[in-house]
């Protein structure tokens, strides 16, 4: 029994990793040929707790906050903890000033599940700028290291091929959001007891 | 930025979303799905709704969250691509027949300005003069600091915020056909942010960053809402195609009579009871 519970974790970890080699695989299905000679996508960021919420009871609420060296045209969040909740109108902030723009994502999809998704716009570096919530405690400390709790953000973004110069979309590989920073005891500390 | 690359990022998105549905328990896939689609003013308050109903009966229901506005909602609903249309509008003659509004909550709508043009407070016929292109210039707007051309965002027709304020506000005036479209509150909330010279209306829940500017001498807050002193509510609905029954009956049940409910619904928005 407990090891069917040490390994469940493990069979979560190993699902992600299959889910996100399906969403790699898209990503490689959408690339136009010769689309390979544009350069990388970069994107990147970060999670903090969030308990502020309008109606989300504490705890489980959190903002995501990042950006992509591309345009953005729609982006996933995935989590290995159940989701429960997704603000349906995300903002974007400019990169240089911080201030709002008129850019802005809406967001749909499934609750409970492991993410959702959000199309939209947002330029070139420009921070996109939401929250979301979890079912359980995100600073909880995690029973094993795969059990720990972890973000990723998959985007659609538009690339130029660097030979002809035209536009094309491309999906990004999965990057993990840093974060959120907890104040309770390290995870290590907790396992070993 | 063209139609055909929005197109396929959009496809692109939603395809990363539906490929990975495997990190969730999988005693979920035997539970009934409500699935929701349309207002975008409703999305918000659905969400939080659903986050609290699914602790309340534990997890007995998944729920799929959609937008596209009021009326993609309604058209939605009739044509059973979904269980509930959500709509931010009243029933319309134009509507399909057999559906059932049922009233969730009521919600205001707001007439904002540029947080550097604060108005210090409009009527409807100054409401009707603005978003209907009889005055065109700051300066024939009483209050205003700005003196440059008024840039008016106004929402696309498939909008429910759309046609409660066309209904409330403009009566038969019609809007200015020069104004500025756009596709939810978020993006006019935004666009006004960011204009000084922008005027628009929004739900309560998007004022954030923006002047609410007071109308008909009445603050746009959600006291006076509740209070029914502000003149600018509008009615939530949830659309079923005929009576609820079954899962969507409960939830939709619980929205309208459970105390939590109301205490999730109150925090923007106005419930019913």
């Amino acid at each position: 029994m407990t090891n069917t519970k040490r390994r469940q974790p493990r069979r979560r970890v190993r699902a992600a990793i299959a889910s996100l080699a399906a969403v790699v695989g898209i990503a490689t299905l959408s690339f136009p040929a010769g689309a390979g000679a544009a350069e990388a996508t970069l994107c990147g960021g970060k999670l903090e707790l969030n308990n502020d919420i309008p109606g989300i009871d504490p705890p489980g609420g959190l903002s995501y906050k990042f950006d992509c060296n591309a345009t953005v045209l729609g982006y996933g969040v995935l989590s290995n903890r159940q989701v429960d909740y997704f603000s349906t109108e995300v903002g974007v902030l400019d990169f240089t000033s911080g201030e709002a723009t008129s850019e802005q994502f809406g967001c749909e999809g499934p609750f409970p599940s492991s993410g959702f998704g959000c199309r939209g716009v947002a330029n070139f570096g420009n921070f996109i700028n939401g929250e979301f919530a979890i079912g359980r405690d995100p600073c909880e400390a995690a029973k094993t290291k795969a059990d720990k709790f972890k973000v990723w953000v998959v985007a659609t973004v538009v690339q130029s091929d660097s030979v002809t110069n035209k536009p094309f979309t491309a999906v990004t590989q999965p990057f993990r959001l840093k974060g959120p920073a907890c104040k309770t005891k390290s995870v290590r500390k907790e396992t070993r007891r | 930025m063209n139609n055909r690359l929005r197109r396929v990022g959009v496809l692109s998105a939603l395809a990363l979303v539906t490929a990975v549905p495997t990190l969730a328990p999988a005693s979920v896939a035997a539970k009934p799905t409500i699935t929701m689609s349309g207002s975008t003013s409703v999305a918000p308050l659905a969400a939080l709704l659903a986050r609290k109903y699914l602790r309340f009966c534990d997890h007995c229901v998944n729920f799929k969250l959609l937008q596209g506005g009021s009326d993609i909602g309604v058209a939605d609903v009739a044509a059973g691509r979904v269980t509930i249309g959500n709509s931010s509008r009243d029933p319309k003659p134009s509507d399909p027949g057999g559906l059932v509004f049922n009233k969730i909550a009521q919600d205001a709508i707001c007439i904002v300005t540029n947080s550097a043009n604060p108005v210090p407070g409009i009527d409807q016929a100054g409401v009707q003069a603005v978003f209907g292109g009889g005055v065109r210039s700051w300066s024939g707007v009483p209050g205003s600091t700005q003196t440059g051309t008024i840039d008016a965002f106004v929402r696309t027709p498939a909008s429910g915020t759309q046609d409660a304020f066309q209904k409330i506000f403009m009566g038969s005036t019609k809007i200015f056909s020069g104004a500025s479209q756009k596709a939810s509150n978020g993006l006019i909330q935004q666009s006004v942010t960011s204009d000084p010279s922008g005027v628009g209306y929004v739900s309560l829940a998007f004022t954030k960053g923006v002047h609410v500017v007071p109308y008909k001498g009445v603050d746009c807050t959600l006291r006076n809402a509740k209070s029914g002193q502000y003149g600018g509510v509008r009615n939530f609905y949830m659309v079923t195609r005929g009576a609820p029954t079954g899962a969507a009956k409960k939830w939709i049940t619980w929205i309208t009579h459970n105390k939590a409910a109301a205490k999730v619904v109150s925090t923007q928005w106005v419930p019913l009871n």
